[in-house]
């Protein structure tokens, strides 16, 4: 019998009710999203093949985030492209800058529970955090889904973290994937499922599942995801998503359990070496930094620029560091502006950018020189990902960005309890 | 018997990402062949002038990680690569290469070690087995589905094909 979620919910779409890890299916995709960098691509590969039309309209969603606004002559024409194919197939769901694929998909209630989303970014994973099978694809198999509304997948194995305890102040959803990457390494979940269950899922918000389902594509998995519960349903009523997928979960049998206790994780960074060169901010305290990020489909979101400016409020960045703050989508933005959280970012020296990609892919809004050290919410840090070969990122949550941005050095977060 | 091929090794080390296969500032170049000039730029600066039709590149573990830009393995390609040995692969690398029509093989730590940065090897023609020397590395078969879109030449084709055949 199947028993992962990630095997309910392949068995499901692929019409079958047996399926065993290693076994190919043929599945139906319920989201197929792609985004502007590759827009070109896909319509390319999908004009060679002898389909005239794609397989739903009402499936496909478009974004442009990635070069928004326009970084490059090349821009312009991705968009037209988009917004041509869009029209001559009747593609309803298109957002060009409202906001970054993995924020609005979510919001926009394309995405629920027992779903099956494909997307051209890779950090698709992102969307397990609402219960879904999500993974990213290439563009000539982004082609043959919309033509097909079908991908083979291979069912991959699973391994399960069981969390358990509370986070210590000071300590959040990014350190728990941080942490995650420290124990499985870049390729310790590769072709896998990872799937997160325990008595401490139902305290961790849907802004900190989005979080850690979005890094496990840096251990290489398949797919992440966290079996829906009531926090889910909240936020698919909300967000307007089909519910009607829903599978049951009847405790899973898994191959491997790896236990996390909430409560011994520490603030932690990705060194520059690459994203599971994992150690404690402890070990880095006083660094100096020069560009400090908080944005990302890994943490731009609202409970992120709360944690953030109750840290930053009333302070001042030193001179020597530019503090750029990208909210995940417009909504988003929207709100601090509401709120006027994003008054205390621009009292305090920092610079607020539209809803986009750009920094998070070294391509602009924030692009690192040779000898600049950053410190990001993002996900990547690879060499050269920020910008210059021999730029250093760390990686840390908004928390340890925003305490280290106000020191002008890499900080512990822990160190401003009172603050949080 | 056919013919056995003699052909170069690219060998790289560990984790070699799609940055690194090839860069965010290339991926804007309309023209693949101007673009694949750039490909390994930061490890192997004199792959992409060097690098001939059929040679095989030997990577370490996780080749192919990071983004999901199919310009990775359609530069290698497109400068003459079709056969990847490597110790593990990033899966979105790994399933681009399958739908480019790339064979990635899966290869142990010990058959990693006997292939040398720019040796030569014998690859046999239909790609069952490669000899280093007296040492020979054998490439498992893909399941049927797989090799069903490899021998079509990709995933296109095989998409092509198979709507052909439900036409008929």
């Amino acid at each position: 019998m199947s028993n992962t979620l990630t095997e309910k919910i392949l068995a499901r779409a692929s019409g079958q009710n047996i399926i065993t890890p290693g076994d190919i299916v043929d599945v139906d995709v319920n989201t197929a999203f792609v985004h502007d960098v590759f827009i070109s691509g896909v319509v390319e590969e999908f004009s060679k093949l002898p389909h005239k039309k794609v397989w739903n309209p009402n499936n496909i969603v478009f974004i442009a985030d990635h070069e928004v606004p326009a970084v490059s002559e090349w821009a312009g024409e991705c968009y037209k492209t988009m917004l041509r194919f869009a029209e001559e197939q009747q593609i309803k769901k298109v957002h060009i800058a409202e906001g970054v694929c993995h924020q609005l998909i979510p919001e926009k209630g394309y995405i629920g529970p027992g779903m099956v989303l494909v997307g051209t970014d890779s950090h698709s994973t992102t969307h397990g955090a609402l219960g879904a099978f999500a993974s990213g694809i290439g563009t000539t198999e982004m082609a043959s889904v919309l033509a097909t509304g079908k991908i083979w997948l291979r069912v991959p194995e699973t391994i399960h973290f069981e969390l358990t305890g509370v986070l210590p102040q000071g300590v959040y959803a990014k350190d728990i994937v941080l942490s995650m990457l420290g124990i499985l390494g870049a390729e310790g979940a590769n072709y896998k499922a990872i799937e997160i269950t325990g008595s401490a899922v139902e305290n961790l918000s849907i802004a900190d599942r989005l979080t850690i389902c979005n890094m496990a594509v840096e251990m290489g998995a398949k797919n992440a995801l966290f079996a829906p519960d009531e926090k889910t349903m909240a936020y698919i009523q909300q967000s307007s998503a089909d519910p009607s997928f829903i599978t049951t979960i009847d405790a899973p049998q898994y191959d491997r359990t790896i236990n996390m206790h909430l409560n011994d994780i520490k603030p932690m960074l990705a060194f520059p070496k690459g994203v599971d060169d994992i150690h404690g901010v402890d070990e880095a305290i006083g660094r100096e930094i020069h560009e400090a990020f908080i944005g990302s489909c890994t943490n731009g979101r609202y409970e992120d620029f709360v944690v953030a400016a109750n840290i930053i409020r009333g302070k001042r960045i030193p001179k020597h560091v530019r503090l750029i703050i990208t909210p995940a989508s417009m909504s988003i933005y929207k709100r601090l502006i509401a709120d006027g959280i994003a008054l205390d970012f621009i009292d305090a020296g920092g610079m607020i950018t539209n809803p986009g990609c750009g920094l998070c892919y070294g391509k602009h809004g924030g692009v690192l020189s040779k000898t600049d050290v950053a410190i990001t919410s993002n996900n990547r840090n690879f060499p050269g990902r920020l910008g210059h070969k021999d730029s250093k990122v760390y990686l840390a949550s908004p928390a340890t960005v925003a305490w280290s941005a106000v020191n002008g050095k890499i900080s512990d977060p822990m160190e401003c309890n009172g603050l949080l | 018997m056919a013919e056995e091929i003699k052909t170069g090794v690219w060998k790289f080390g560990d984790d070699i990402d799609t940055d690194q296969i090839i860069a965010t500032q290339y991926l804007v170049n309309p023209d693949i062949h101007d673009m694949s000039r750039y490909a390994m730029e930061i490890p192997k600066p004199n792959f992409a002038s060097s690098v001939k039709t059929g040679d095989v590149i030997v990577g370490g573990k996780n080749f192919g990680c990071g983004s999901s830009r199919e310009q990775a393995p359609l530069v290698l390609k497109t400068l003459g690569v079709t056969t990847i040995l490597a110790l593990s692969f990033a899966r979105i690398f790994y399933r681009n290469c399958i739908n480019l029509g790339i064979r990635p093989y899966e290869i142990s730590t010990a058959e990693y070690d006997w292939m040398k940065d720019q040796s030569e090897v014998i690859l046999h023609p239909e790609k069952s087995y490669i000899q280093v020397e007296d040492q020979v590395i054998p490439l498992k078969p893909f399941p049927p589905f797989v090799e069903k879109i490899l021998s079509a030449g990709g995933l296109i084709a095989h998409v092509i094909n198979q709507y052909n055949s439900q036409e008929k």
